[in-house]
């Protein structure tokens, strides 16, 4: 028996060495972009598309050969899911391994924790998947957002219910940090461009019966509705406002009306919804066909929101670093901070702080059990079908 | 007294190492401290009193989210603010502890870890304070020195402990309890008190730990902090390293930790299965863990040595210390 266990460990050292010695040859000097990935654990389901866009990105740099000239290499290790784990492998990424530039792990959990080695080191961190803006209100200097903030959620719906002449709007969301950001930046736009704010009101995460909310509105006769809200509320908001026989002319319900459930969960009356999304494969943004066709090429799957955000995200990183023209890396974040840029995602432009203010989410319709995009104009694939039919005459 | 001496000397060196390791060693080592000590207290209930517990990690995250909420709210220093969390998660272990304990064997393993679910659940819903899903951000720890030195002095101070333990009465009463419940019992132990002493001991420890962890990584929320993998690398550590034993933890711990760092970092898809792989072996080859393998080739004293040496007098013997 001992006999084998010496055998177990031998094999396992061999190939520890086997792992070493085969590590990619490094010829040409090549730029090597560092992150940790969630390949394990809860979240690596959805991390696995944040990877495979790194991967599509490093292709096409190097097919558009190199950045400042070099060859760009990917390094990944597996944060297992884990911020403390995470946390420890951007040290080692920066003090150990001494990569040149530091892209973002998937989720804010682990961001999180990242973002804080990397501003120990003063190392830019373009961040594609972190969402809260919270992580930007911590004074961070390097830590870049690409994705939707939360104050551009919605904007887009003002617009369309101006250019059908709607007249008053109202909105109920659901308690949260991201929504007490979003709702009232709408209804200031919505103010200042001359849609009356009717009613503005907060339930907490969880609430399932909105009729009290809905007939309060009802009897406001809003134009507009915008439900702030995420997958089942959305749900649930939709269908109550039906029971209680409540047709706004432009019912709009939140990022969680733009899931394929949500169509599964309420058939023919999800037609005409308004929803919000972060991407769409058929966005016209500058590359963004060719992107979904050499992702679909080289994985044999769609690319989602994650995998888009996550190649917008390092594009406006390239484009930060081929303006710095080096890889120092405060010319690098000022480049950054002064770029304005579109990217397959749609725009990218920071604040001060490295919070993003340039992306905006769009704004689909379910038309005929399929999702069209209606806003922002350039990238609409269908016209608006508005003012929706009241419930009664729907067939 | 050479071994107060080789303490010493162990201690220093440990405490030294910052003045000479970069920051990515300090972090390796710290999760390797910091997960040597929760092996260390998980050992005290489930190695030596035998209740095998799969929700310690409740008291873990307590400690963090005390730990945090005192630092962002009061602004307490850090290490007082994990200390609260310890002390916190051990009061909180007191009730539940008196209500679990009562659970045996598979039930109270299942218990512990619906436990940890709950608390979970409430860290999610507790929004005012624990502001939910989002969860809270703390200050940025610039300086890992003193985040290592902390962990290291737990960790530490669960060695010294648990060879205290592993030399007294009260050890003996959870070996006890441990071998046969009942016949303890109607050797007049106090199982009961017995028990929740290892209980409280074995919280405590975890919620200072999961407070230096949330100043460490400086940012906690509901599902890492109460995370069953924490759990888990503590559980595979104590059966890799030999439960019940002084030093196991120790030696489960700093394998396991090494490993990660040479071997699993090499291998992103496959160290899952390599996990497992290990403690397949561990089972089946080395059920009473390293430790044991180290004893059996003379490498390492047997356990309770002052126990064994008061027992081989001749007579007349004296009440060992509590």
């Amino acid at each position: 028996m001992r006999k084998r266990w010496y055998a177990l460990v031998a094999v396992a050292a061999l190939a520890a060495l086997a792992a070493g010695t085969l590590s990619p040859a490094s010829g040409q000097n090549p730029i090597v972009v560092g992150a940790s990935i969630s390949q394990t654990g809860r979240l690596a389901v959805t991390a696995t598309y944040v990877l495979q866009a790194y991967q599509l990105w490093v292709d096409d740099v190097n097919a558009k050969g190199g950045l400042l000239g070099r060859p760009v290499t990917l390094k990944v290790y597996d944060d297992k899911s884990d911020p403390g784990t995470g946390a420890k492998l951007y040290e080692k990424l920066i003090v150990d391994d001494k990569v040149d530039l530091v892209a973002g792990p998937y989720s804010t959990p682990v961001s999180a924790a990242a973002s804080t080695v990397n501003e120990k080191y003063k190392k830019v961190m373009v961040a594609p998947m972190a969402a809260g803006d919270a992580l930007w209100k911590r004074g961070y200097r390097y830590l870049i957002q690409t994705l939707t903030p939360s104050s551009l959620y919605y904007i887009g719906v003002v617009d369309l219910a101006l250019e059908r002449g709607l007249k008053t709007i109202a909105f109920m969301s659901e308690d949260s940090e991201a929504l007490r950001v979003a709702t009232p930046a709408v209804a200031d736009l919505a103010q200042k461009k001359g849609l009356k704010v009717v009613h503005n009101e907060y339930f907490p995460r969880g609430t399932t019966d909105f009729s009290a909310m809905l007939t309060r509105i009802k009897a406001l006769g809003a134009d507009v509705l915008v439900c702030g809200c995420y997958e089942p509320e959305s749900v649930l908001s939709v269908r109550q406002s039906k029971e209680l026989d409540y047709s706004p002319r432009l019912l709009f319900a939140g990022h969680g009306a733009a899931v394929p459930e949500f169509y599964k969960a309420l058939g023919k009356d999800a037609e005409f919804v308004l929803a919000s999304d972060h991407w769409d494969s058929r966005m016209k943004t500058p590359g963004n066909a060719e992107f979904v066709e050499r992702f679909k090429k080289k994985y044999g799957r769609e690319p989602n929101y994650h995998a888009a955000g996550t190649y917008g995200g390092m594009q406006a990183f390239e484009a930060g670093v081929r303006k710095a023209g080096s890889l120092d890396q405060d010319k690098i974040r000022q480049a950054l901070g002064e770029l304005d840029l579109a990217t397959i995602f749609g725009r990218y432009k920071v604040s001060e702080t490295g919070g993003q203010i340039g992306k905006t989410s769009i704004i689909v319709q379910w038309q005929g059990g399929k999702k069209e995009i209606l806003w922002p104009g350039g990238t609409a694939t269908a016209k608006a079908m508005l003012p929706a039919p009241p419930w009664a005459e729907r067939r | 007294m050479p071994r107060a001496l080789l303490v010493g000397l162990a201690l220093a060196g440990a405490g030294a190492v910052p003045l000479v390791a970069n920051n990515y060693v300090l972090s390796v080592l710290i999760s390797l401290a910091m997960f040597t000590g929760l092996a260390y207290a998980w050992n005290i209930i489930s190695g030596y009193t035998g209740y095998l517990s799969f929700g310690q990690v409740t008291f873990f995250g307590v400690g963090a989210y005390t730990a945090a909420v005192l630092i962002i709210k009061l602004h307490v220093a850090w290490p007082l603010a994990a200390l609260a969390g310890g002390l916190l998660a051990a009061l909180l272990s007191l009730p539940l502890g008196w209500i679990m304990l009562r659970l045996r064997g598979p039930y109270f393993a299942i218990g512990m870890l619906g436990l940890s679910r709950i608390a979970e659940r409430i860290a999610f819903a507790w929004e005012p304070v624990t502001d939910g899903g989002r969860g809270l951000y703390l200050p940025p720890v610039l300086d890992l020195r003193a985040v290592y030195w902390a962990v290291v002095l737990v960790a530490a101070a669960l060695v010294g402990i648990t060879s205290l333990l592993d030399n007294s009465r009260f050890g003996l009463r959870l070996l006890a309890i441990r071998e046969d419940e009942g016949g303890a019992d109607n050797l007049g132990i106090n199982t009961t008190l017995a028990k929740l002493q290892a209980f409280v001991l074995s919280a405590f420890f975890p919620g200072v730990l999961g407070g230096i962890y949330a100043w460490h990584v400086s940012y906690v929320d509901p599902v890492t902090a109460f995370a069953t993998q924490i759990d888990l690398t503590a559980i595979v550590a104590v059966l890799l390293g030999g439960a019940g034993t002084v030093w196991g933890p120790l030696i489960g711990g700093v394998t396991l930790s090494v490993l990660a760092e040479v071997l699993w970092a090499r291998f992103p898809f496959i160290h899952t299965a390599l996990f497992g792989a290990l403690v397949i072996v561990t089972v089946l080859f080395l059920p009473k863990g390293l430790a044991d393998a180290f004893r059996q080739r003379g490498w390492l004293a047997p356990g309770r040595a002052f126990l064994r040496r008061l027992a081989a007098r001749p007579a007349p013997l004296e009440a060992a210390p509590e």
